[in-house]
């Protein structure tokens, strides 16, 4: 009896538990990051500012005359910087394998691929990557379906932010073809689609006016203008449905371009084929030199990780140097940067990568904004990240120093108000940094207050130097 | 004619200016400027007046530093995998220098980012390689950039030796003879050093060998010609030890040194100098096979421990050149005064070239370099790159 009754209370000791762990994400939480510098690109820096989080998005940012509410945690940033989580608009790493054997695989999504316990997510928080979309690489011809995620998480469930983003299309060859098949497995994929989206259609007329009990009355072409509309998506296959989306302007594309040569017949390719409006333009190589039909097709690019092309002039034998991002910057055009976890140079970091564009000359907030705004408008998901903004993402960086300062830390990540990352508790990069006293290196280092128990032995911040998932296949790093 | 000939020279009198001067050996300047003139440094100094017709550049927040200096570097080496003779494993009585083309887009490329100076040494996949060449990366005619030849001698220990190279790989079924039998283990790489050293021993005190490859180790046995030794994982510093005072010779220069933070005390009391790098947290290749336990500070450790330092980018693609090892030295705890001298002096010194590079002093060649900002920081580039005195790169016009 004794004993019955103290099952009887463990199990409600249990069962309260369990409601409370359930309960914790309804419950309104939040948090007030308080007293730091806030910066967000194409805005006015705040001095000594508060930002507030509720429920995971940002619902007031002000100076020290915000109004905190009673029960929000307030966090004491002050001497910091905060920075809006780093926005990565293309990777394939985090994936088992970046591209498949086959060349046309729309009907693969990386939902199915997507290794939540890959290094490269740990390492991308460490360098303050919060969002990242995961997709194919260019080592195909039509690749399946993108995905962007949160760093962190035990399931992709967890971690996704949208899903179905984008289908690839490579507009480069893929390993073993040249660019005639390339191309010519490319209109060989959309005519079938078409074909078989005109034999659907005159099959679903038929199969109506069966059901209305009445004649064929037009010709074969007629029906099959009418019967389209009669074909919904759950009448197509993953791979007819994911192409239907694509060419109905329901699908954005990132269409890989290897070479300048690819550049023009990509854009019409695009439009013909309806996807124009919504391509980003993934560009490798020597592309840059078709700035001028990248600019009258108005898309946005992506570029990276390799941020430098040189090739031999063939009358001087000279190298010439071309800083890829100077060329859109120039002309206006936006660009998202991106960096190699698996370089072995300053192309590994993301916000290295900003810097080097001011190094050469790029202004400020386009540098930063290709890491942050404009990578996320390239997502389609400009309204929640990339920015610290009200109604936006609590997607956040709390830094020692201004993002671009080469002594500069990353301390904590928030993602949707939840600290996903302390320096102070990284225990692989104090390994990585085994021996270096607290006390050395930068300034800022020596004012993070010593006070809190574990902050004084909080090793430098990683950034670049991280150990890396396994070496991709990606012919968009050559 | 005099008048003639002053004037000429002060229309070629070439002035740098900046908020901050690194002087190379430590000493840092808040402001100043470093006057050029014939191919060396006429004056450094915080108020210099300025010569009548001289070429002023400036970057009042940025800084002046001496020609940055790799003194382990694979740049402009023309063969095109391997520059390890495979006729003998002991080959240094090749010279590096005839496997480089100096006319190499390379040079000028490393040149932009600062580095006016590099040492070619022996290829890895040799037990004792070709000697090393100090070359400076732009300026004059090509063939003229040679500063020193048959510097230093370099022993190799880990895997390189046994394991890289076309002879290591036989085809199935191919058979292993005299021409193809090379050390497959770290104990055959030791045997061939221990074989090749023991040739030279009869020779130490006195006399000249015949064979061409003794002559030059009774060198090293003698303290003329010093050696290298690139070892990466802390057991193979270790070898180098004891392999080194098997035959007597006191100090060498310990070369890559990845894991050199678990061996501080053995460096220091022994005195031994590293050429450290490149900084890599996940090292791949061959330095990932031999590395198990990469520490980022060691830069920092390794000169807090009074080990002299200097900071190489080793074979790594150019992004990844000393301005990028410098910067991650800085970040992972290293002063950034020691990182300059780790980059200028220190090498200029393990180079014998303390009297001409690596300094910023009256005479001295006059290799400098204006940065837009401070150095080592990423948004930094070299804005004006100067080698002998000749503007090799000006990015102030751009």
């Amino acid at each position: 009896m004794r004993n019955a009754r103290a099952g009887f209370a463990a199990w409600i000791a249990t069962v309260a538990l369990l409601l409370l762990v359930a309960a914790a994400p309804a419950a309104a939480q939040k948090v007030a990051l308080q007293g730091a510098r806030i910066l967000s690109v194409g805005r006015d820096a705040i001095d000594n500012g508060t930002v507030l989080i509720e429920n995971g998005k940002i619902t007031a940012i002000g100076g020290p005359d915000l109004e905190i509410p009673f029960d929000a945690d307030v966090v004491d940033v002050s001497g910091k910087t905060l920075f809006p989580g780093l926005v990565l608009a293309h990777t394939s790493a985090g994936m088992d394998i970046p591209n498949e054997n086959i060349p046309v695989t729309p009907f693969v999504d990386v939902y199915d691929s997507i290794d939540p316990s890959s290094f490269f997510f740990e390492d991308s928080l460490r360098g303050g990557v919060t969002t990242i979309h995961v997709i194919q690489g260019n080592n195909t011809v039509i690749g399946g379906l993108g995905r962007v995620v949160h760093p962190i998480g035990l399931m992709v469930e967890e971690m996704t932010v949208k899903p179905e983003t984008a289908l690839k299309v490579s507009m480069g060859p893929k390993s073993g073809f040249d660019t005639m098949v390339q191309t010519a497995t490319l209109r060989e994929t959309f005519a079938e689609l078409q074909d078989y989206l005109e034999r659907l259609a005159e099959k679903k007329y038929e199969e109506k006016l069966e059901e209305d009990e009445k004649e064929i009355d037009v010709l074969p072409d007629e029906a099959r203008k009418l019967g389209r509309e009669m074909v919904k998506d759950d009448d197509l296959d993953d791979k007819h449905r994911n192409l239907t989306r694509l060419v109905e302007g329901r699908l954005p594309a990132f269409v890989y371009c290897g070479k300048a040569m690819d550049v023009p017949w990509a854009i019409q390719f695009a439009e013909s084929h309806g996807f124009l409006g919504r391509a980003i333009f993934v560009l490798g190589g020597d592309t840059f030199k078709a700035v001028g039909p990248l600019k009258e097709a108005g898309r946005p690019v992506v570029i990276g990780p390799n941020l430098i092309h040189r090739e031999k002039d063939p009358l001087t034998g000279k190298d010439r140097e071309t800083f890829i991002p100077d060329v859109f910057a120039k002309a206006e055009i936006p660009f998202a940067l991106l960096a190699d976890p698996g370089a072995r140079s300053a192309e590994r970091d993301l916000l290295y990568q900003a810097a080097r564009c001011v190094r050469e000359g790029i202004p400020r907030d386009v540098a930063l904004g290709a890491v942050t705004t404009t990578a996320a408008s390239i997502l389609e998901l400009s309204d929640r990240f990339g920015a610290i903004e009200e109604g936006k993402d609590a997607d956040l960086l709390v830094l020692t120093g201004d993002p671009l300062e080469g002594s500069t830390r990353i301390e904590k990540v928030y993602i949707s108000g939840r600290l996903a990352y302390d320096l102070a508790e990284d225990v692989r990069l104090k390994e990585l940094l085994e021996g270096l006293k607290p006390d050395t290196g930068t300034a800022d280092s020596a004012a993070t207050k010593p006070a809190e128990e574990g902050e004084g032995k909080a090793p430098e911040s990683p950034k670049a130097d991280e150990p890396k998932p396994e070496n991709k296949t990606d012919n968009s790093e050559e | 004619v005099f008048a003639l000939a002053s004037l000429a020279a002060a229309g070629d009198t070439l002035v740098l200016k900046a908020g901050k001067v690194y002087l190379g050996d430590g000493t840092v300047l808040e402001g100043g400027a470093v006057v050029v003139a014939d191919g060396r440094i006429a004056a450094i100094g915080p108020n210099l007046p300025i010569p009548e017709g001289a070429r002023v550049l400036e970057a009042p927040d940025g800084c002046v530093t001496p020609g940055l200096i790799d003194a382990n570097s694979t740049v402009g080496i023309a063969e095109p995998s391997s520059w390890a003779e495979h006729a003998s494993e002991v080959i240094p009585y090749l010279h590096t220098l005839d496997a480089v083309d100096l006319t190499d887009e390379g040079f000028a490329r490393v040149a932009r980012q600062g580095v006016t100076t590099v040492y070619l040494g022996g290829d890895p996949a040799s037990v004792i390689g070709s000697t090393g060449v100090v070359v400076k990366t732009g300026g004059g005619a090509p063939w003229n950039r040679v500063v020193l030849d048959g510097v230093h001698i370099k022993l190799t220990i880990g895997n390189e030796p046994s394991m890289r190279g076309t002879y290591n790989r036989l085809p199935r079924g191919g058979r292993s003879d005299f021409l193809t039998r090379r050390p497959a283990t770290r104990m055959g790489v030791a045997f061939v050093f221990r074989m090749a050293m023991f040739d030279a021993l009869p020779y130490a005190a006195e006399g000249t060998p015949e064979d061409p490859a003794t002559r030059e180790l009774v060198r090293v046995l003698r303290g003329e010609l010093p050696l290298r030794v690139q070892a990466r994982s802390v057991h193979d510093i270790l070898t180098a030890f004891r392999l080194t005072r098997e035959f007597g010779i006191e100090r060498f220069i310990l070369e890559e040194g990845i894991e050199a933070a678990r061996c501080l005390d053995e460096l220091r009391a022994a005195r031994i100098p590293v050429i450290y790098g490149p900084i890599e947290a996940t090292p791949t290749g061959y330095r990932g096979r031999e590395i198990e336990r990469p520490n980022l500070s060691t830069p920092h450790l390794l000169q807090e421990a009074g080990v002299p330092l200097a900071l190489s980018a080793g074979d790594l693609p150019d992004e990844a050149a000393l301005p990028w090892q410098g910067f991650l030295a800085v970040r992972y705890g290293l002063a950034r005064d020691e990182a300059v001298k780790a980059t200028t002096s220190t090498p200029a010194r393990l180079l014998g070239l303390e009297d001409r590079i690596g300094t910023l002093a009256v005479g001295r060649d006059a290799d400098v370099v204006l940065w837009s900002g401070e150095i080592f920081e990423p948004t930094t580039r070299a804005e004006v790159v100067v080698i002998g005195g000749e503007i090799v790169h000006d990015g102030t016009n751009r």
